[in-house]
């Protein structure tokens, strides 16, 4: 029995050894280097103990940077997670044209960047579209993208983009609760609201853990934006950690980076748990 | 139960594959290599020999070519403007007769002239195009030289050609101006007994012997090769060698050269084809060889690594002898020429042992000179000299720096750093770059370099970068206006004082804030990096004044930012000449410049530059904030502290800094080397530029080489320079952006700078 079922765990990981070796060798190692190196000076290689981690937290630039992510993530998350899960309930809603509205959501997510940050350009520079029209309304042209307007230029391309994956992630947690459930509940009485409450968002939980990681990793991924957008140096308003990285390693203060790359890892993984344990899918022992 | 254990299986093998998949047996040695894995070293390579001059003269060559029995002949003139023939036999030269062809020459008129081109051989008769210059224009504003085309017989018989090379041609391949007249610089007789005239960036043109046009042959001219029947020459759009019929005129074939050589254009390299059909190129890139009926270049001599690369020098002569090596003259701006001779040695390494690695951001011909100059000096080191931003590259500055840093920490960087355009203060504080305070603290003790440019890096009694070369701001106009341009505060209080007077050719607020920045962003950038929002509020306030001046459809208040860390600091030389605006302002990183700022104020000065002391009043260092004279530091070397060949790397930092190296104006910087300095203020050339407009909307402007004077002024000045400034396109970008409200009028001088002040808080805090 015993040889039986080590056996039986044997194999998930035998499948998994090849992907695990990549993920390792190229992920996991390297992020292990690079914490091993915030103990030490960049280039001469001597210990310095915690005093990378010492001058990062002191570093102005730094706590520019995460306060401007930590703003854009506390913003943007709920936003597009509420967002979303509205368009779901909409597209759960109208049966027949759901594929025509699914594609349309999503389609942001197939346009490269560049040509993402193109249209941004075109709309929001001071000579471009939309002040051309309030021109019309007579107000004043406004430099959305060198002004702290970049920042809710910033927010709007990162909702544009990402409403549909997460929408398409939302609409398969509502399409797996059981319609029995919400048949039980009509007939003891409940309401549209109630059944909202007290079915659906309960069982979307576990989904909601999901789609709020995700969302969490992606939008570290508006970078690109903001750095076709504003260069190595953008509006202070979008100076992202990411800028604030690229340019330390242009600078070779990689023990810097290194520190300030740990402490940004422990906090998203600390963040993750935090949700998991609030929201995770519980599983059974 | 089966299933269960075939997955088990299917599993272990999938993971197994992967693991062990790189491993096997000892990969087999490759053709080359012997079994212990080492591969042979390549032998064989030409060795340049220098070959003793002509003459001890002053010299003008005007053809060099070989002789049917392999003797080498060149022809030129001598200050007195009579033609002479040397003939190379051995190791000598002999002086001798060419008769006729001197006369003819003599005897073509009276103007000025010069030998365009010349071919030929005392038994087959010479052919020779003088050209005559003329001080008149046309209605384009084209001077009205002309060209006087001449056949010397062997007998002495002269006789007059007459081809007009004034008639336009239509449809003639120019990739610049299809409506200019053609420029000869080439002509032979071939088999054919035609006659067969280059012009750059024109063609080829085939003449009967009467002087008849009977075929054109479009391409780049200058340069070209003609026997058995073929005319072969570069075009430069497609980068192609092009093998024409001569009878038909038809293209027979095009060889591709595959970005091979950095430039086909003009006359940049020379064409040769010996007895077998094969063709050779040599040119800055090297000697190329294509064997008779092939598309591939073969390599024979690699320019970087000999005389040929030096970006000093261009070939202008190039001939093949009967052994196989090479004879080519290389000619320099200053009008001195070399002769080498490649030779082919069997017994040499293809490539030294020794190999220096050169980095640059960009191109940069004073590193490159001195790379080649320790190759000669040392045949054993290799100087691999690599630029991170190529020419074609989509790479951006910031990439190029992080795959250098990446290098660097992995510890397989660079030997040397050429530390133009890279993050010199964060290579010091990192200890990358090595400390050369004891391989030149006694040579600037002792005097021989501007102490005040080469000390720039200085840390802590320890120098950990040298800029070898630099770049010095400065004004020229008449006295009383120079004498107004002490400070910019100065300037603008002077331009507010005479309406009437326009004081610089570009007033726009942001052409202003760059041309400014370099003066003045010292006194506005502490040394710990922080803004002093005064003293920048007080130089936008200038700033404004200056551009405050302009009136009508000059005045341009939007900004713009185009970014690309093109600094301005230009202007233009009709205006200056026709009075439209006071003072040119110029980054002086040449003796050109010189010539074109002090050419431009003789101008509006009547033609005569002041005499004696007067002649400093009419240039300045450009104005600034703060009370030193700026400099921009250029070439700015260092060693890696990790380098491999340390010894090697510090022999090439002296080749940089060394009086042969910085002798020659590379035009990217005056010499720090104070002998080479003082070497530029002797170097009186006959040098003559003229600047003239396309629709002639302004007359000619004729310029002339300075006197030794006028460098010496810009000389000592230079020994004056002592505050180092470069320009940062980063704090440009946000000093444009930032400022953009304050010359709008939605903002204060003050509200400008505190805006700017936060804007760099993350720039400078990182």
């Amino acid at each position: 029995m015993k040889r039986h079922r080590r056996r039986r765990t044997l194999a998930p990981y035998l499948f998994l050894a090849p992907s695990l070796l990549c993920v390792s060798l190229f992920v996991l190692l390297p992020f292990l280097d690079a914490v091993r190196r915030s103990f030490y000076s960049a280039m001469s290689g001597q210990f310095v103990g915690l005093q990378n981690y010492r001058t990062v937290l002191h570093n102005a630039a730094f706590r520019l940077a995460v306060g401007n992510t930590l703003r854009f993530t506390l913003l943007c998350i709920p936003v597009l997670v509420a967002l979303a899960l509205l368009l779901a309930l909409l597209l759960q809603a109208a049966k027949d044209e759901r594929g025509v509205y699914k594609t349309t959501f999503l389609a942001p997510l197939a346009i490269p960047v560049a040509s993402i940050v193109l249209l941004w350009k075109v709309a929001f520079h001071q000579n471009g579209m939309l002040n051309s029209l309030l021109s019309h309304f007579g107000v004043q042209p406004v430099d959305w993208l060198q002004t702290d307007w970049a920042f809710l230029v910033l927010v709007l391309s990162y909702l544009w983009k990402n409403t549909g994956y997460d929408m398409v992630l939302w609409l398969s947690g509502l399409q797996n609760i059981s319609p029995a459930l919400y048949e039980a509940a009509q007939v003891d009485g409940a309401n549209a609201r109630q059944r909202f409450f007290k079915i659906t968002l309960p069982c979307l939980l576990p989904e909601l853990f999901t789609i709020s990681v995700l969302s969490l990793l992606n939008s570290f991924k508006v970078f690109r934006e903001a750095y076709l957008i504003g260069g190595d140096y953008p509006h202070d308003s979008i100076y992202l950690l990411q800028h604030l990285f690229s340019n330390w390693f242009t600078s070779l203060d990689v023990d810097k980076m290194c520190a300030a790359a740990t402490l940004v890892a422990l906090a998203v993984l600390l963040l993750i748990f935090a949700m998991q344990a609030a929201w995770g899918r519980k599983e059974n022992r | 139960m089966k299933n269960k254990t075939s997955t088990k299986l299917l599993a272990a093998l999938l993971g197994l594959s992967l693991l062990l998949g790189g491993c096997g047996e000892k990969a087999k040695p490759a053709p080359n290599e012997t079994e212990g894995g080492e591969t042979p070293t390549a032998m064989g390579r030409y060795i340049e020999e220098e070959l003793p001059l002509p003459h001890n003269e002053a010299w003008i060559s005007h053809t060099m070519q070989l002789l049917p029995d392999d003797r080498i002949q060149c022809i030129g003139e001598g200050e007195d403007g009579v033609l002479r023939s040397y003939v190379l036999s051995g190791e000598s030269w002999q002086e001798q007769d060419v008769g006729a062809l001197s006369t003819a020459y003599q005897q073509s008129g009276e103007e000025d002239k010069y030998v365009s081109a010349l071919s030929g051989t005392p038994d087959e008769g010479y052919l020779m195009i003088v050209h005559m210059y003329s001080d008149e224009m046309d209605e384009n504003g084209e001077p009205l030289d002309r060209y006087v085309t001449l056949q010397v017989a062997p007998d002495g018989t002269v006789t007059e050609i007459p081809i007009d090379y004034r008639r336009k041609w239509e449809g003639v391949y120019d990739p610049t101006n299809p409506n200019m007249p053609i420029y000869p610089s080439a002509i032979r007789r071939g088999e054919d007994g035609d006659i067969y005239v280059g012009a750059a960036y024109k063609g080829i043109f085939r003449y009967s012997p009467q002087g008849e046009l009977k075929t054109v042959f479009p391409g780049d001219g200058g340069a070209f090769v003609l026997s058995g029947g073929e005319l072969g020459q570069f075009n430069s759009e497609d980068g192609e060698l092009v093998l024409f019929d001569t009878e038909s005129g038809e293209e027979k074939s095009r060889i591709a050269t595959d970005g091979l050589f950095s430039s086909v254009s003009g006359s940049g390299g020379l064409l040769l084809r010996d007895g077998q059909g094969d063709i050779y190129r040599a040119d800055r890139d090297g000697i190329y060889r294509l064997g008779k009926d092939t598309t591939l270049w073969e390599q024979m001599v690699l320019g970087e690594m000999c005389s040929l690369g030096l970006p000093s020098l261009s070939v202008s002569g190039f001939v093949r002898l009967s052994d196989g090596s090479f004879v080519v003259r290389l000619w320099s701006a200053d009008s001195t020429e070399r002769y080498v001779r490649y030779v082919y040695s069997a017994d040499t390494p293809s490539r030294p042992d020794t190999r220096l690695s050169v980095y640059s951001l960009e191109d940069n011909s004073n590193a490159r000179q001195a790379a080649i100059q320790l190759q000669l000096k040392n045949p054993q080191v290799y100087v691999e000299f690599r630029t991170l931003l190529e020419a074609d590259s989509s790479m951006t500055t910031s990439d190029a720096i992080r795959a250098l840093n990446t290098e660097l920490l992995a510890g397989k960087g660079p030997d040397v750093l050429i530390l133009d355009g890279l993050p010199i203060d964060s290579y010091i504080e990192k200890g990358v770059l090595l400390d050369l305070e004891e391989l030149l603290g006694e040579r600037i003790k002792n005097g021989e370099f501007l102490e005040n440019v080469v000390g720039t890096y200085r840390r802590d009694g320890k120098l950990f970068a040298v800029p070898t070369r630099l770049g010095f701001p400065a004004v020229w106009g008449e006295p009383e206006t120079v004498s107004h341009a002490g400070s910019l505060s100065a300037l603008a209080d002077y331009a507010e004082q005479n309406p009437d007077k326009r004081m610089l050719d570009h007033l726009s607020p942001e052409a202003l804030l760059r041309d400014f920045y370099l003066t003045c962003a010292p006194a506005w950038l502490t040394e710990s990096g922080q803004l002093d929002e005064e003293r920048f509020a007080q130089f936008l306030t200038d700033i404004k004044r200056l551009s405050d001046t302009a009136t009508g459809e000059d005045r341009e208040v939007r900004m713009n930012y185009a970014g690309g860390g093109v600094q301005t600091l230009s202007s233009s030389p009709f205006g200056m000449v026709a009075g439209e605006f006071e003072l040119m302002v110029d980054l002086m990183q040449s003796n050109h410049n010189v010539m074109l700022n002090a050419g431009v104020v003789q101008h509006r000065l009547g033609g005569e530059l002041p005499q004696g002391g007067a002649l400093r009043e009419i240039f300045a260092p450009m104005p600034g904030q703060g009370g030193g004279t700026v400099f921009q530091p250029l070439s700015i070397v260092g060693i890696n502290a990790a380098s491999g060949q340390l010894e090697a790397a510090k022999e090439y930092v002296g080749a940089l800094l060394s009086q042969e190296c910085q002798e020659p104006d590379s035009y990217y910087g005056y010499p720090v080397n104070r002998a080479a300095l003082r070497a530029w203020t002797k170097n009186v050339l006959s040098s003559v530029q003229s600047f003239s407009t396309s629709n002639g909307s302004y007359p000619e402007v004729v310029i002339y080489w300075p006197e030794e004077r006028v460098l010496s002024m810009v000389a000592d000045a230079l020994e004056q320079a002592n505050t180092p400034s470069s320009y940062n396109d980063t704090l440009m970008q946000m000093v444009v952006e930032e400022t953009a409200g304050f010359f709008e009028g939605s903002m204060s001088a003050g509200e400008a700078a505190k805006a700017l002040s936060a804007r760099t808080q993350a720039y400078l805090a990182e």
